[in-house]
């Protein structure tokens, strides 16, 4: 899982990224992209495999904000699902990506966290908020 | 567009409803490569009120031709 400023998932499940890889930011946070790579192994292809990304604070608690339609919690879920393309040989794993689009969100400081859960295996990238000086 | 062919994408006899149906459903395709199956994702955080990646907005001015 990668942080940068931009990113578009390719449709053959490469990811075009503009500045990966930062871990601090300021507040309001710049928009940006969570990028986030999969090999999917050979006897997982040809199901839906949920996925599921959340932003946590500190506490591990899911960020929300308030929007002009009530609180709204920072994430989003998806459910992805490859199949196994023709000549390839068995047993090798399959590149997908997921991508998510964040717009700026007003943060106070601290730690965060970008978590996904995909299927049974959870993986974060974390990022700190700097205070004003 | 280059390599539709007649008979090709589609039936001598199909309508063309269900022609654009089809491309609309994604059961038909321009190219080859749009064929495979899809491994990549693109998704967006939406928050009312607030503006998000991908949104545009009309300039606040107005631009007016002069010759």
């Amino acid at each position: 899982m990668i942080l940068c400023d931009a990113a578009v998932a390719d449709p053959t499940g490469k990811v075009n990224m503009l500045g990966a890889g930062w871990s601090l930011t300021t507040s309001p946070t710049a928009p940006h992209a969570v990028a986030i790579l999969i090999k999917v192994p050979w006897d997982r292809t040809n199901q839906q495999i949920p996925l599921i990304l959340e932003l946590v604070d500190s506490d591990g608690r899911q960020v929300a904000l308030q929007t002009s339609d009530g609180e709204q919690k920072i994430g989003g879920a998806a459910g992805i699902e490859v199949g196994r393309p023709a000549g390839v040989v068995a047993g090798t794993p399959i590149d997908a990506s997921f991508v998510l689009n964040v717009p700026s969100l007003p943060l106070t400081s601290g730690r965060y966290e970008w978590r996904v859960s995909l299927g049974d295996d959870s993986f974060v990238a974390s990022f700190g908020v700097r205070g004003k000086p | 567009m280059g390599r539709m062919k007649r008979g090709e994408f589609y039936e001598e006899d199909e309508s063309i409803e269900d022609i654009t149906a089809a491309f609309a459903g994604g059961d038909k395709f321009l190219t080859e490569a749009a064929a495979e199956p899809q491994r990549g994702w693109t998704a967006s955080i939406r928050l009312p009120g607030r503006a998000s990646p991908g949104d545009t907005y009309l300039a606040p001015v107005a631009c007016v031709h002069r010759s």
